[in-house]
């Protein structure tokens, strides 16, 4: 007891109840898990439909919608508009024009609304349309692709006429991308006064990449939205963005991370909309490695990847697996299982052995005493993901090395050739030429990994071409069935965009591309 | 002014720390053996399960033990925690007592501008630019704490070599022609061993709360390696889902971080026993 003098005691009482506080506080956050939520309840439900708030992981950073990101922010929430919009179920409609006319295989006729004007009350006819267009050429890299080969000309007041390079290229799809917003070209959009579009709210303050408020564009030609006025507010961090909402300080909530979902789902005053988007997660493999070269090895890491598990894992069940890249489309879904049709370790380990890739004691696998080492880089954002790839390689027998970056550090080792495989998802929604020339073709922009067979390339020149849209469809089936198999990406499952939305909010429109598509005129609070 | 007391047994917190201590690295130590699971193997059917007899800790968002990948985690930060404070200690001593030494001379001059320097670097900043320049992993994360954590060893280091410095004994052997290195490693060092030690037990409870914060950022293991920091950051996403998660880990990273606080606290007052604490 000599030792236990009283300032020992006292010290060790001071150390016992910081510790008991300590565990106070784990369990009170153990337990109270809703009380910050829901003591906030809304209490103004008389100021119905005078504001909502949307937020989300950016906006737009400038005035001008050609300033990426720009125009895909502006049309989310209202402020503008491109001539044509795609619907819930891919099918091209008229948005700021009224139709569209299809006079032959090289030439449109582009309809406008004659009722239609900008929010300055400038009325928008045929040169202001081809304007916009042309300046959207001229400043937006992003839109120069939808714009290639055609050339506009004012046929009447409210008539376009659009000739094509291309034979038979669906005009409007094209101009329903989301960079192609129409805004008058005769403003300089660099201040909010100078900002001049058609939506039916327009700009009322705005501070870059922050937040920006709208109200009501009185000289709106369609019907006039319910909500008064709309805020708008960039919030990076995703777990403060499902509090905003968790907290109704927010009504729209968007990108919502998986890992919040089960919070989410748990709250009653929270609606959740999931929408697969119709992109294709893929991993891209850099076939200038040598170990790719095997088309044996592509295809055994095909087999063996558990995409049901990847689902569950990395998107908290809430996708479907593909087996091909062009399948995540809604018009090629049957092409979803048609290749690599459910997980076979076996399949793949056999395809391992046949390559030449031998295992050993340590239960890797080795060529020429070189080890099946890959280096897998994926967004920060796809952890999950990452780790259930690579687990499920790994029970392959494959060193696999998950590196997590952002675009720079990606970017800079594809340029150097500093990786063996990545992760991204390009969009299948659009033209088949142009999206799968993009993956396939020795030049194409998402071709990473440096595919090139002369086969598909004689196919992509056939769909080029193509007289009809039944042979469309069926060529780029081939294309699509082929690439698969040939694995020089390998496909798992489409991503999918979640959103939280405030449950007396009432009109919310689920859609693929839920990244145009927030604030609708039917929006109200109930 | 509060009541002022010595602490005349340092020998209980010193005991306890040590108790303490032990306990958690005899359990990671044995990691094998103690943890029920595979810290790697993933179990999506059992994923995200509370804690049960099970699961004493409940899984994480892979199915995965979090208790096993506590214990297995605990191996990996404790050694590098250790390994951190022995290189920092070893480099911040040695370049404290030169600066010391020479003091008021061009190395002293540089020494302590390069110090002033990374004080006034913010250390998050300069983890941020690891990570950009070398990529995410443990030994770039021991660099970025190499960087900046050598600099209280050197400042402690020059502060006591400063001060006797000018000692009979010191002055008695450069008479006697003893060389600049005799002197610092035979007459200084000794002396500047026991403050450093003591500053190394409270330090490496810091450095280990500061790699967990560093984790944060991916520099820490590379996955699926189990690491205190780094488990702490993934199941940051999940603190409303699965706040157990968080919790399992803080405990051990708490005990670890106090039983160290224990013994540098005690070790203070043994070795210095004048030292005036104020409760």
């Amino acid at each position: 007891m000599k030792i236990l003098n009283s300032y020992s005691i006292k010290q060790l009482r001071f150390w016992l109840l910081l510790m008991i506080i300590g565990l106070i506080l784990c369990l009170a956050g153990c337990t109270g898990q809703n009380s910050m939520v829901n003591d906030n309840t809304l209490e103004d439900t008389t100021n119905k439909n005078t504001e909502l708030v949307l937020v989300e992981r950016e906006i737009s950073s400038n005035y001008d919608p050609n300033f990426y990101p720009g125009s895909n922010h502006y049309i989310k929430n209202g402020s503008a508009e491109a001539l044509f919009k795609v619907d819930e179920q891919g099918v091209v409609q008229p948005s700021l024009a009224k139709g569209f006319e299809r006079i032959d295989k090289h030439t449109w006729h582009i309809l406008l609304r004659p009722e239609a004007k900008f929010w300055s009350g400038v009325k928008i006819d045929s040169e202001a349309v081809i304007a916009s267009l042309e300046r959207s050429r001229a400043s937006n890299i992003r839109a120069l692709p939808m714009l290639e080969g055609l050339t506009f000309t004012p046929l009447e007041e409210w008539r376009i006429k659009v000739d094509t390079e291309r034979s038979n290229l669906f005009v409007p799809l094209n101009l329903s991308y989301m960079e192609l917003c129409i805004i008058n070209a005769d403003k300089s959009h660099d201040s909010v006064e100078t900002m001049d579009m058609s939506g039916m709210y327009k700009v009322v303050e705005f501070e870059p990449k922050k937040s920006m408020i709208l109200e009501i564009n009185d000289n709106y030609y369609g019907e006039k939205p319910n909500i008064e006025r709309i805020i708008h507010e960039a919030i990076s961090d995703q777990e403060t963005r499902s509090l905003a909402v968790l907290s109704q300080r927010a009504d729209i909530a968007m990108q919502i991370s998986n890992e919040s979902i089960a919070q989410l789902k748990m709250d009653e005053n929270v609606i959740l909309y999931s929408a697969p988007a119709s992109n294709t997660g893929t991993i891209y493999l850099n076939l200038r490695k040598a170990k790719f070269e095997d088309i044996r090895v592509r295809q055994a890491l095909a087999w063996g990847l558990d995409r049901e598990e990847l689902v569950l894992l990395g998107s908290e069940g809430l996708s479907t697996p593909t087996s091909t890249w062009l399948s995540s489309n809604p018009k090629y879904k049957d092409q979803r299982t048609k290749i690599y049709s459910h997980y076979d370790f076996d399949k793949a380990e056999d395809l391992l052995e046949a390559a030449g890739w031998v295992k050993r004691d340590d239960g890797m696998r080795y060529k020429d005493d070189n080890l099946l080492h890959i280096k897998l880089m994926t967004w920060g954002q796809d952890k999950a993901l990452g780790e259930t790839i690579q687990n499920q390689w790994s029970k392959l027998g494959i060193s696999v090395e998950v590196q997590y970056g952002d675009y720079s550090l990606i970017m800079t080792a594809r340029e150097e050739g500093e990786w063996d495989a990545s992760i991204e998802a390009w969009t299948t929604f659009g033209d088949e030429y142009a999206l799968l020339s993009t993956q396939f073709s020795p030049e194409g922009s998402g071709n990473y990994g440096g595919f090139n067979n002369s086969q598909i390339n004689n196919m992509l020149e056939e769909l080029k071409n193509a007289e009809t849209e039944q042979r469309k469809v069926e060529i780029a089936t081939q294309i699509d069935s082929l690439a698969a198999e040939l694995a020089p990406s390998i496909y798992m499952y489409p991503r999918v965009e979640t959103t939280a939305v405030n449950k007396r909010l009432k009109g919310f429109q689920v859609h693929f591309r839920q990244f145009e598509n927030a604030i609708n005129n039917q929006l109200r609070f109930e | 002014m509060g009541r002022l007391k010595v602490n005349k047994n340092p020998n209980l917190t010193i005991f306890l720390g040590i108790f303490i201590l032990i306990m958690i690295v005899i359990s990671c130590t044995f990691a094998n053996a103690i943890a029920p699971f595979s810290p790697i193997e993933q179990n999506p059917v059992d994923r995200l399960k509370s804690p049960n007899l099970t699961h004493l800790m409940g899984t994480d968002q892979f199915g995965r033990d979090v208790f096993s990948r506590v214990l297995y985690g605990g191996r990996r930060t404790l050694v590098a925690a250790l390994l951190a404070t022995v290189v920092n200690t070893l480099l911040g001593t040695a370049l404290g007592l030169i600066a010391g030494y020479y003091h008021g001379k061009l190395v002293d001059r540089i020494i302590m501008r390069i110090v002033d320097c990374l004080v006034a670097f913010p250390f998050i900043v300069l983890a941020m630019i690891i990570t950009s320049l070398f990529g995410t992993g443990l030994v770039h994360l021991l660099i970025a704490i190499a960087i900046v954590w050598w600099i209280p060893f050197a400042r402690l280091s020059r502060s006591v070599t400063l001060k006797y410095k000018e000692e009979p004994e010191i002055l008695a052997a450069k008479v006697a022609g003893a060389s600049d290195v005799i002197i610092m490693i035979r007459e200084l060092l000794p002396r500047i061993f026991s403050p450093a030690f003591i500053l190394a037990t409270f330090k490496l409870g810091s450095l280990i709360l500061s790699m967990s914060a560093l984790s944060f950022f991916g520099l820490g293991a590379k996955p699926p390696t189990p690491e205190w920091g780094s488990m702490l950051s993934d199941s940051k996403a999940y603190f409303f889902q699965a706040p157990y998660l968080i919790i399992g880990i803080c405990i051990f990273i708490f005990f670890t971080v106090l039983s160290l606080n224990l013994i540098g606290e005690g070790l203070r007052d043994k070795l210095d026993p004048f030292e005036i604490i104020e409760i």
